[in-house]
C-alpha cells in the first residue's frame, strides 16, 4: 500500500503520537479491533481489562487514563523488528494522573502490525513499582 | 556468515535459523534445569537486569553479573520447584544481534508448593550466540505476593 510504513517505522512513530497524546492519528495507527494486553494483575485490580479490545478503547488507555499530559515522555532504548513483530523496549517518565506522582518506569513491549497499523500488542513492566506509584 | 570483531574475538552474527534454535534450547534448559546447557548460553560476564522493585524487595540483586550466578538462579530452587516446570515460547523477534523473546512459564513456587503462572517479555544483547546482557519485565506485583527467594537451595 503506497504510503503505508514499515513496522518499526510505525512503532517510532506511534510512541511520538502517544506522548503528545494525539487522538486521530492514533486512530490512524491502531487497527480498528486491536488487542492490547495488559498484566494480569492490572486486570486483576480492575485497572484494565485484558485484552483491552478495540482502537477506542486502546486510545482512551494511552492518552487520558493513565498519566499526565503534559511532561509525559517515552524513551526508546531498544527496538527489533521482524516480519509482522517489532519488540520494543522504552522508558516511561510521567506524572500519574490521579496523584500526580512522578512515574518512571521501563516496560517492554511487541507489536503485532498488520496492513500498517498494531493489530495486537503485549505490554510487560515493573507492576509493583507502578501500583506503588497509583496508590 | 557475518562477523564482526570485539576486542580479538571473532563474533559471527547467527543465522535465522540459529536464534530459532537458540531460543528453543534456552527455554528447554530453563525449564529443565540444565546448569550445562546455560553456563554455555550465557556469557561469562552476562549483565541481566531485573525489575527494579523486585531489588528494592531483596529478590535478587541488580545487575545479576556473570553466567554462574545465572546458572545458580535459575537451574536451583531460588524461586520455583525444578519439578513441573514449564516454560512456553509465545513469539520471538531478532537482527541476530538484539533478540527479543515473549514466554510464559508455568511452575510451582518453591516456597509454599503453590501453582504460579506469569507472562514475561525478554530482550537480549547477543555475543554470537551467547546472552551477553539481558533485560526483563514481568508482572512483578503478581510475583512479589506470592514467590520468596530460596538462597539455601543454590547448589543444594
Amino acid at each position: 500500500m503506497t504510503g503505508q510504513l514499515a513496522p518499526a517505522d510505525l512503532i517510532r512513530k506511534h510512541f511520538v503520537t502517544k506522548a503528545k497524546g494525539d487522538r486521530e492519528e492514533l486512530r490512524k495507527e491502531i487497527a480498528p479491533d486491536v488487542r492490547w494486553w495488559a498484566p494480569a494483575s492490572a486486570a486483576a485490580k480492575g485497572i484494565v481489562e485484558n485484552p483491552m479490545v478495540g482502537a477506542d478503547r486502546a486510545i482512551d488507555h494511552l492518552t487520558v487514563e493513565m498519566y499526565e499530559e503534559e511532561g509525559r515522555e517515552w524513551t526508546i532504548t531498544h527496538l527489533l523488528s521482524e516480519g509482522d513483530l517489532v519488540a520494543v523496549r522504552a522508558r516511561l517518565q510521567a506524572r500519574v494522573a490521579k496523584n500526580g506522582k512522578d512515574y518512571d518506569n521501563t516496560y517492554l513491549f511487541l507489536y503485532r502490525v498488520t496492513e500498517g497499523r498494531i493489530a495486537e500488542a503485549w505490554v510487560e513492566f515493573d507492576t509493583a513499582y507502578a501500583f506503588d506509584k497509583f496508590a | 556468515m557475518p562477523r564482526e570483531t570485539k576486542g580479538n574475538a571473532r563474533v559471527s552474527t547467527p543465522t535465522a535459523d540459529e536464534i530459532e534454535r537458540f531460543v528453543i534450547d534456552h527455554f528447554r534448559a530453563k525449564s529443565e534445569c540444565d546448569r550445562q546447557a546455560l553456563l554455555e548460553q550465557f556469557a561469562p560476564d552476562v549483565r541481566v537486569w531485573t525489575p527494579l522493585s523486585l531489588t528494592n524487595r531483596n529478590f535478587v540483586e541488580r545487575p545479576t553479573v556473570g553466567a554462574e550466578r545465572m546458572a545458580d538462579l535459575i537451574a536451583s530452587e531460588f524461586f520455583y520447584a525444578k519439578a513441573r516446570r514449564a516454560w512456553t515460547v509465545e513469539d520471538w523477534v531478532s537482527d541476530g544481534v538484539k533478540l527479543a523473546v515473549r514466554a510464559s512459564l508455568k511452575a510451582i513456587i518453591a516456597a509454599t508448593g503453590e501453582p504460579y503462572e506469569n507472562s514475561y517479555t525478554f530482550f537480549y544483547r547477543l555475543e554470537g550466540l551467547r546472552i551477553a546482557e539481558s533485560w526483563e519485565a514481568f508482572d512483578t506485583a503478581f510475583a512479589a505476593d506470592r514467590v520468596q527467594p530460596q538462597p539455601d537451595s543454590i547448589r543444594a
